[in-house]
């Protein structure tokens, strides 16, 4: 009897100790090396309490990299979600013919790497070399900087993002719209509802729970967004592509500073966490309300 | 008939067990020595036939060759090191960032070389910094390797189509090198006339040929002077006039790909691009190399690549051994030979070396020729360039925080800045951060 109490641990001992080891661990570790001042030379470490996180916001830059964060998810959310809901709904439409064909090639841009989306987008958006350049060239139009300007630049790869993973959260949305009952439908086209008023008042509101899955999960992803802009603009022009992860990873690769790194990373990962419990709340809410 | 076939199952067991006894015992006795390379490209199958020559002279000894994308390299060594897994040697541009990690090898210099560790220090540095480890530590750190040098690579085709002829000897002025870019550019010979790399490295070779420099000697940042701004003001007007693309420094596009496809007439980079530019389909027109154009000053910047093990290491005899064989006279004549390298040893600066090739013996004629014109004398560089990029805290501000040098230059590429605010900018981050530093090391 009580052997078989342990029976469960035993079980999950192989998953939680690969969590143990490649989560917690470095996690813990991570924390005490940003109380630790790092110099440039890998010499012994100072321990510094906290001054790394007092450092963060007053001199290194990180600052205005997360508000860049946040609004590049202020405008990629909407986008990802908009245009994914728009393919899922035209992937469950009847009139639509070679769906499953369509749907692997709308899902395939979510397969490859950051590393290669973005050299495939350098080679349609570059100023000199990019396909369309070339092309307005030929068409005796005056080449446009896609890369070059802040602006342009900064919106080019909210749009680089929403074609990379839409077709991702299109299948979540699928997903969703197939299981919403059809007898709600053929009792709405009973009192002579529109196709409008059957997408406002029956497919959004059952939708509600896989919406907030992928606001949340497209929310995590655009604030973690670290190949793209790294390979596509190194960040730049200037520094107006340099999100709060190439910022860390800047920090740590590139100014060798560990500690000061790791307090960045540390307070990413409260960020996410808040995230991350904000969504665990909200679908539990969503479950008990559906 | 039981029996034979028991014999001999007992016969194989006891080879089988023999066999594997044996290899252990070799595995045991050879030594493994974990190399960290970057390549510059074709130097690859050349460093490759040189760890088979040394195995080859030392069959106890295996040398692992981790080859790291350059791109990808200090990351790497960096997580290596932090991580407590640090390789036994490392091929790296400087030793600042591992003076503390770095093995010292004096203790086994005379009995490898038969001179002293003074003689030795003296005849091997080039245009490195060695001796000023060995002078304020007293140990000798690394090795330096190689030296590229900054050049100025041009398309002979493109020049001839814009009718201009390219110095050899004496370096063109910031005026005649500018007037010679409007020439290209309104020719139609090229689309740009210049394609220039992103590097804060490179940048600079302008700063000092404007007189400018990046630290005074009392330890301030003075970038942002009259002469560091004439340097970015400069800088910044070939990109509005259209001579340089804006795609390199303000987007991520790699200068070299502008030369490559006949887009910009002129490439200025360095000499590590020369066997990439001698292999055949590399670029499909005549190219040579010029002198560096000058402004009030002759300046000519060079790169060095060293040699360095790491105190970790279990084998510190065979590291350094290997070291000191690899930059040996004979074996870093063979390098520079296939490579187009200039070899950091000073005896061999002194003898100069045949590079075998009629075209490479020229083109390296112009640039050692333009070396010694400079102000990068044979072992004795200038103060300032010693103080803003080798040696002292300084240096140690001005590695670790270039990328700002670079944000800032973009910056007034893109008009955000002038160039005054840019390099105001710039000033005022190095010198809060030469503060932070003297706080930490109180």
């Amino acid at each position: 009897m009580k052997t078989k109490r342990f029976i469960p641990y035993i079980f999950i001992a192989p998953a939680f100790s690969i969590f143990l080891i490649f989560i917690i661990y470095p996690g813990i570790l991570g924390f005490i090396i940003s109380m630790y001042r790092t110099p440039y030379s890998f010499g012994p470490s100072v321990f510094i309490g906290l001054g790394n996180y007092f450092s963060i916001f007053k001199t290194t830059g990180f600052l205005e990299a997360l508000l860049r964060t946040f609004l590049f998810s202020l405008l990629v959310v909407p986008t990802i979600y908009f245009s994914s809901l728009g393919l899922a709904l035209l992937m469950t439409s009847p009139s639509v013919k070679a769906k499953s064909v369509l749907r692997v090639f709308f899902f395939l841009p979510s397969v490859l790497s950051g590393v290669i989306t973005a050299l495939i987008w350098d080679w349609m958006l570059n100023y000199d070399f990019g396909f369309l350049n070339n092309l307005f060239t030929i068409l005796g139009m005056r080449n446009i900087p896609f890369l070059l300007n802040p602006m342009d630049a900064f919106l080019s790869l909210v749009l680089i993002m929403a074609w990379a993973v839409s077709g991702f959260f299109m299948v979540i949305f699928i997903a969703g719209i197939q299981s919403i009952p059809q007898e709600l439908y053929e009792a709405a086209e009973i009192d002579g509802a529109s196709t409008f008023e059957k997408f406002a008042f029956i497919t959004l509101p059952m939708l509600k729970p896989t919406s907030i899955l992928v606001i949340i999960l497209s929310t995590i992803q655009s604030m973690q967004l670290f190949d793209i802009p790294f390979v596509l603009t190194g960040g730049g022009p200037g520094e107006t592509t340099t999100f709060a992860v190439e910022k860390v990873y800047n920090t740590a690769f590139i100014n060798l500073n560990m500690g000061l790194a790791s307090a960045m990373s540390f307070v990413l990962f409260v960020i996410f966490l808040v995230i991350g419990l904000t969504q665990f709340k909200v679908s539990r809410e969503g479950q008990f309300l559906a | 008939m039981f029996k034979e076939v028991f014999v001999v199952k007992k016969v194989f067991v006891v080879l089988s067990v023999l066999l594997v006894g044996l290899m252990f015992v070799s595995f045991a006795q050879q030594i493994t020595l974990t190399f960290a390379y970057f390549t510059d490209g074709p130097d690859l199958p050349v460093i490759q036939s040189l760890i088979a020559q040394y195995q080859q002279l030392h069959p106890d000894i295996k040398i692992n060759l981790l080859n790291i994308p350059y791109s990808d390299y200090a990351q790497k060594l960096s997580t290596m090191i932090q991580g407590g897994t640090p390789p036994d040697i490392a091929r790296a541009g400087d030793i600042i960032p591992y003076q503390d990690v770095a093995l010292n090898i004096a203790p086994y210099i005379p009995s490898y070389t038969g001179e002293s560790v003074d003689e030795w220090v003296k005849n091997h540095s080039g245009f490195t910094s060695m001796e000023y480890w060995y002078d304020t530590r007293n140990e000798v750190l690394g090795i330096p390797w190689d030296a590229g040098a900054h050049a100025l690579f041009y398309n002979k085709d493109e020049f001839e189509k814009a009718g201009i002829t390219a110095p050899s000897t004496t370096p063109w002025t910031w005026d005649q090198w500018e007037s010679a870019m409007e020439k290209i550019v309104n020719s139609g010979a090229a689309k740009y006339a210049l394609t220039y790399e992103k590097t804060s490295y490179r940048w600079s070779n302008l700063l000092y040929q404007a007189g400018g420099e990046i630290w005074n000697k009392d330890g301030q940042c003075v970038i942002n002077n009259e002469n560091g701004v004439r340097a970015l003001s400069f800088f910044v007007s070939l990109f509005r006039k259209n001579f340089i693309p804006e795609s390199v420094w303000i987007g991520n596009t790699p200068a070299f790909s502008y030369f490559q496809n006949g887009l910009a007439a002129m490439f200025y980079s360095g000499t590590w691009m020369i066997p990439e530019l001698m292999q055949k389909g590399t670029v499909n027109f005549n190219w040579g190399v010029m002198p560096l154009p000058m402004d009030k000053v002759n300046a000519v910047m060079t790169g060095p690549k060293v040699i360095l093990g790491f105190k970790s290491t279990k084998y510190p005899k065979q590291v350094a051994d290997f070291m000191l064989w690899l930059t040996s006279k004979p074996i870093l004549t063979q390098w520079c030979q296939q490579l187009g390298a200039i070899p950091a040893n000073h005896n061999l600066l002194e003898e100069g070396i045949d590079y075998g090739n009629p075209n490479l013996n020229s083109v390296m004629k112009i640039i050692l020729t333009d070396l010694n014109n400079g102000t990068q004398i044979q072992g004795n560089w200038p103060a300032n360039f010693e103080r803003d990029w080798i040696v002292g805290d300084t240096a140690v501000i001005t590695q670790t925080y270039y990328p700002r040098l670079v944000q800032d230059i973009v910056n007034a590429i893109s008009g955000t800045m002038t160039p005054q605010q840019a390099l105001n900018d710039v000033a005022k981050y190095f010198n809060e951060q030469m503060a932070n530093l003297k706080a930490s090391s109180k």
